[in-house]
């Protein structure tokens, strides 16, 4: 018979990390925690000021930051700001950003895509279509070549 | 194989059609239009010396070479050595060899003996693919970038008469994909697939002297690291050192294209562009960078030395078609029926190349002063670009240029005609596209459907899209020769001339 009945716990093993020429990311100094900004991100929106909720908040961007918690936090935030904008306003929104925050923005777009809530997905659809205006295809290919997501 | 390549031809539709229209028979060697090879990819090409002949890997284990005939290309050799795809090819224009490399590990130097070309086998010792190779500036040695992570330096060993190569391994940790030599024959780019850059010394102490110092470094001993760039996070699929040697420029896949001043304490400006990933990169002057990629066109990059920054010029392929002609109601209501959208965008490509322009070479005036560089791509086609610099009078910016010429003997004096065209926007001269091809017809005429009017817009769109500006590079004009034009002020510590370069295609409409 070809059912093999010996262990098959050898499938579980990762052989790639025993492979002496893999390749190791540099190892990142690990920086200070990042104030948190989301309360003064909040306390502007609760104001109305959706357009310095988003500087604020891409100035806060964990890109360093190794924790996830402190990721999904931030991206959870992003989104916050990002659907409180009226659908009229986005474009002078994109527009206020510069070349690294169109591609940070354009980060948070995707991955704001890859867990849709109810109507998250079309707000987010008009930023990407204006996103995309300004930015370019090069925006979208830094967020699929990125290293480090956010 | 003739008639292969003449349905190859036929079956590129306008641009085939183009180029059997306006080849050139003239003596010069280059062919001003879009020549289609082959209906798959060029993996890499080569030039001769005096750009009669090109060797082309037509996708396969083999080398084919052509020769330019008159008006047409026509296959002269076909070299069969490789068990894998070719994948580097670099032609030595003093010495006449040719060097190849392939996937399936080896190298293999060719020399022409009477009519044939003949192999010798480098054995380069390693493990996996060679990716690209480049002979030397002196053609005394030539370097291999495998998959291997290392670098093969290879130099010819009298006293056995064979090839004998060294190796560079620290610190790449991935394959490396492109290369380039420094004009001092000793250091060498490298760009890989472990995002950065490197510059290493390949110094060989038994072929050369001690090199003198560079501003990338002095002491260089055989595989030195002088300089490696900050992650970027993209392979590096190009790279190229300026042709004085004090700057090296690379693009990576993440749509960035970075420069390294040495000039500067090796500081990197960068530039993220709004298109595709590049694949090819080279200077033109010592301050501009003609690049190309998936985007399937060429496009200027400036270099400013005073605040270095790197800024994009325009893109280089401007179709003359007019695209104002208008959709008739039927087919508004087809392209909103097919494609739910009302705008006239057609979805083909407007540009020569048809697929991604994965390899540029300068053809003639070197990497300072550029006049002609070459395209391939990944569809089969090849196509010869001109430059031109036109120094202006005065610095004021000028409304826009136009173009040309095709005799490239009237470059010496082609800057002064060209200061002749009327500032109101478009060439009155016609467009000489070939000695005999198009002389006689301006471009209004040959233009069907299209009245004088429309070439006017047409031109005026298209110079106001191709106009560019190039700034002078001041400290670096030791290596900027002075302009040809007469009544142009002397280069040096001179700020108030402004350089533009003047991009060419051709497209006849069809």
């Amino acid at each position: 018979m070809a059912r093999s009945t010996l262990s098959s716990r050898f499938r579980r093993l990762d052989i790639d990390q025993y492979d002496e020429n893999r390749f190791v990311e540099e190892p990142e100094e690990a920086t200070a925690a990042e104030p948190d900004a989301s309360p003064e991100v909040e306390a502007l929106l609760r104001q109305g000021e959706a357009l310095r909720a988003l500087h604020a908040a891409l100035r806060s961007a964990p890109a360093q930051a190794r924790s996830a918690a402190l990721k999904e936090q931030a991206q959870g935030t992003m989104l916050r700001v990002l659907t409180s904008f009226k659908s009229s306003e986005i474009e002078q929104a994109v527009n206020s950003l510069d070349r690294n925050g169109i591609d940070l923005l354009m980060k948070y777009i995707y991955k704001g895509f890859e867990k849709p809530t109810e109507n998250s997905s079309a707000i987010l659809l008009q930023w990407h279509e204006k996103a995309l205006a300004v930015g370019g295809l090069g925006s979208i290919v830094r967020v699929l070549t990125a290293r480090k997501t956010v | 194989m003739r008639a292969g390549k003449e349905r190859a031809l036929s079956a590129s539709g306008p641009a085939g059609h183009v180029s059997q229209q306006h080849s050139h028979p003239a003596p010069s060697p280059h062919a001003m239009a879009y020549h289609s090879f082959l209906l798959e990819p060029i993996s890499c090409h080569a030039w001769n010396k005096d750009r009669t002949q090109i060797a082309l890997c037509p996708n396969n284990h083999e080398v084919h070479i052509y020769r330019k005939d008159g008006a047409k290309w026509s296959k002269v050799h076909e070299l069969k050595e490789h068990n894998g795809q070719v994948t580097g090819i670099d032609w030595a224009p003093e010495s006449n060899r040719l060097v190849t490399c392939g996937t399936d590990r080896n190298a293999y130097v060719w020399t022409l003996k009477g009519n044939v070309w003949k192999p010798t086998l480098v054995i380069l010792r390693i493990n996996r693919a060679a990716r690209c190779v480049k002979w030397s500036p002196k053609e005394n040695k030539f370097a291999v970038g495998s998959g291997s992570r290392l670098i093969s330096i290879c130099y010819f060993e009298q006293e056995n008469d064979w090839w004998v190569c060294k190796h560079i391994k620290k610190p790449i940790r991935s394959t490396v994909l492109s290369l380039d030599w420094h004009p001092n024959n000793v250091l060498l780019a490298a760009g890989s697939c472990d995002f950065k850059c490197r510059i290493f010394s390949a110094y060989i102490k038994e072929v050369e002297e001690r090199p003198s110092p560079t501003p990338w470094g002095s002491k260089m001993p055989f595989g030195e690291l002088m300089f490696e760039s900050s992650s970027s996070c993209g392979w590096v699929h190009s790279i190229c050192f300026s042709a004085s040697g004090n700057r090296v420029a690379w693009v990576s896949h993440d749509s960035t294209l970075c420069l390294a001043d040495a000039n500067k304490k090796m500081a990197v400006a960068s530039l993220c562009t709004e298109t595709l990933p590049l694949l090819a990169v080279t200077f033109i002057t010592e301050s501009s960078l003609v690049a190309a990629g998936h985007d399937c066109y060429p496009m200027l990059f400036t270099y400013e030395e005073g605040p270095g920054t790197l800024s994009f010029g325009g893109k280089l392929d401007v179709p003359k078609q007019s695209s104002q002609r208008g959709l008739t109601a039927r087919e508004r209501f087809q392209n909103l029926d097919k494609k739910a959208s009302s705008d006239m965008a057609n979805a083909a490509l407007d540009t020569v190349h048809k697929n991604s322009i994965s390899q540029i070479s300068v053809l003639a005036g070197g990497k300072a002063n550029c006049s002609q560089f070459c395209t391939t791509g990944m569809d089969g086609g090849m196509s010869i670009w001109d430059v031109k610099v036109r120094p202006s009078r005065a610095p004021r910016p000028h409304q826009s240029l136009v173009s040309h010429s095709s005799k490239r003997n009237q470059y010496p004096q082609q800057s002064s005609s060209c200061l002749g065209v009327p500032q109101s926007g478009f060439c009155t001269a016609p467009l000489t596209l070939g000695s005999k091809a198009v002389g006689e017809q301006p471009l209004s005429v040959s233009e069907p459907g299209v009245g004088a009017e429309g070439s006017q817009n047409q031109m005026k769109d298209t110079a106001r899209r191709s106009r560019l500006q190039l700034p002078l590079p001041c400290c670096s004009t030791a290596a900027l020769p002075s302009p040809r034009a007469p009544g142009c002020q002397p280069a040096l510590g001179c700020s108030n001339t402004e350089i533009k370069v003047v991009f060419l295609l051709f497209l006849l409409p069809s």
